[in-house]
């Protein structure tokens, strides 16, 4: 009998209400190995666990963006909700749409050249294809209580209606041992989620449109309370730096090709790369200068020009955001299991 | 009979009587339509879930039956009417907005039963 190797996260982890369902992170290469595909592991893993879970796949050689367009590599392959031993046969489960990046794709989503560029031979991953999905707007699964919204990044259970954020770097770190930052939302995170660039397949919605340096939320002066009340699963803030100097390095300029969140513009303006100040939105600059983020005051403070290492060093400092975030290793929030398939 | 079409009160008259008809002891909880003030309901449709409800009354362990609807496709698109009116009750403005609600599927009701015939066409084929 074959073996089935998977990472859980059980149900409470985090801060407050903390996760609301179960979560289990498999990686792709241990469901070859079993012999299985996605969709019969993750039937395998809800009938093991029998209770609300999110089950998310990751191919950690593909490459996947964040959604203020930064690389990152490990991408997620497929999602699936399990409740009661079982996964819904019709909204339980979905694969995430596979892309090659061809530079006929550049001039809609330039951030996309970071790929071309430096590992055109990778899988580009991101959301669903809508037309394999059946509901009508959120990229999402369900079975029973358990909902894994967004391309498995926000997860629910309808019935308690808590919700939990797990962006995909965080589950990364997690999948791979490493550690993560565990807290709220707050009110930066808040804001900083609108921040984002325009993307096709996205794993938000089909087709997510927002030029880099404007706002999908226009939420304005509320932007820092829209979720922050929220619990989140991160990467480890220095993780985040380092993503952010790779797609600077890349010759990702933020409000250009990345986005004008407030990681990036910090952490662009500590290092002295260049911002273009004046394709920030008058919106986004409303919801920046609520988290005391403000693109006006940024570029006419001149950049401490420091190196990629004090940037990492620094990273807890430069990069605001999480509230009573707590760092820990992945083993002290959840173990492997190994079932027999 | 396809394409004929049943009338929310008729429906929830069948469903009753259809238990009625084999014990008056036996009793049937309706549950999901409150909120509805009319509808048209399928008629074959209909007549298959009195089939179906015939079957479980017919059941001699059989004592109460709840019938539940629920939306099959669990995230359901709705219209918003947000209506204003005067002192006297006279309409003025109305303002119609669109939102997505994500329910439980329909597993959430199906909690300790061991036994679950599932008789619905796959979607798309009704």
């Amino acid at each position: 009998m074959a073996k089935l190797k998977f990472r859980l996260m059980p149900k409470g982890t985090g801060v407050k209400t903390g996760l609301p369902i179960h979560l289990a992170l498999v990686d792709i290469k241990d469901v070859e190995k079993a012999g299985l595909d996605a969709k019969a592991a993750a039937e395998k893993i809800a009938a093991e666990v029998k209770e609300p879970i999110a089950i998310n796949f990751f191919n950690l050689d593909a490459v996947t963006t964040s959604s203020d367009g930064l690389l990152v590599r490990g991408a997620p392959k497929a999602f699936a909700a399990g409740d009661y031993g079982k996964i819904h046969p019709e909204f339980g489960f979905l694969y995430c749409k596979p892309r090659k990046v061809t530079e006929e794709m550049l001039d809609f989503e330039p951030h996309l050249r970071q790929i071309f560029d430096k590992c055109p031979e990778k899988e580009l991953m991101c959301g669903p294809d809508e037309a394999e999905k059946l509901i009508p707007l959120h990229n999402a699964v369900m079975t029973g209580r358990a909902v894994n919204n967004n391309s498995g990044t926000e997860v629910m259970n309808s019935v308690t209606m808590e919700e939990m954020l797990i962006p995909i770097m965080g589950q990364l770190e997690l999948i791979q041992g490493r550690e993560v930052l565990l807290g709220l939302c707050g009110g930066v995170v808040s804001a900083a989620l609108a921040h984002v660039v325009t993307e096709n397949f996205s794993r938000s919605q089909p087709r997510l449109r927002c030029n880099p340096g404007d706002t999908i939320h226009r939420s304005g002066e509320h932007a820092p309370k829209l979720k922050a009340h929220l619990p989140i699963m991160v990467a480890p803030k220095k993780v985040l730096a380092a993503y952010i100097i790779e797609a600077l390095e890349a010759g990702m300029v933020p409000a250009r090709e990345i986005s004008s969140a407030p990681a990036v513009l910090l952490v662009a303006h500590a290092l002295g790369y260049t911002i273009i100040w004046d394709n920030i939105t008058v919106e986004a600059k409303k919801e920046l200068k609520a988290i005391n983020v403000d693109p006006d005051v940024l570029r006419n403070t001149p950049s401490p020009k420091l190196t990629k290492e004090q940037v990492i060093e620094k990273a807890d400092e430069i990069i605001p955001g999480i509230e009573q975030a707590r760092l820990v290793k992945a083993d002290e929030i959840s173990k492997v299991i190994t079932i027999e398939v | 009979m396809r394409l004929m079409h049943t009338a929310l009160p008729e429906f929830i008259l069948k469903i009753k009587q259809t238990v009625m008809n084999f014990s008056p002891a036996k009793s049937v909880i309706i549950r999901g339509l409150e909120s509805l003030k009319s509808g048209k309901f399928q008629t074959l449709r209909t007549g298959r879930i009195q089939v179906a409800v015939a079957d479980l009354a017919s059941q001699k362990d059989i004592d109460k039956l709840e019938l539940v609807i629920v939306p099959r496709v669990p995230e359901t698109m709705h219209s918003i009417i947000i209506k204003g009116y005067d002192a006297s009750g006279k309409p003025v403005k109305a303002i119609v907005e669109s939102i997505n609600i994500i329910h439980p599927t329909e597993d959430i009701e199906l909690e300790g039963f061991k036994e679950v015939e599932d008789r619905r066409p796959p979607l798309g084929d009704h």
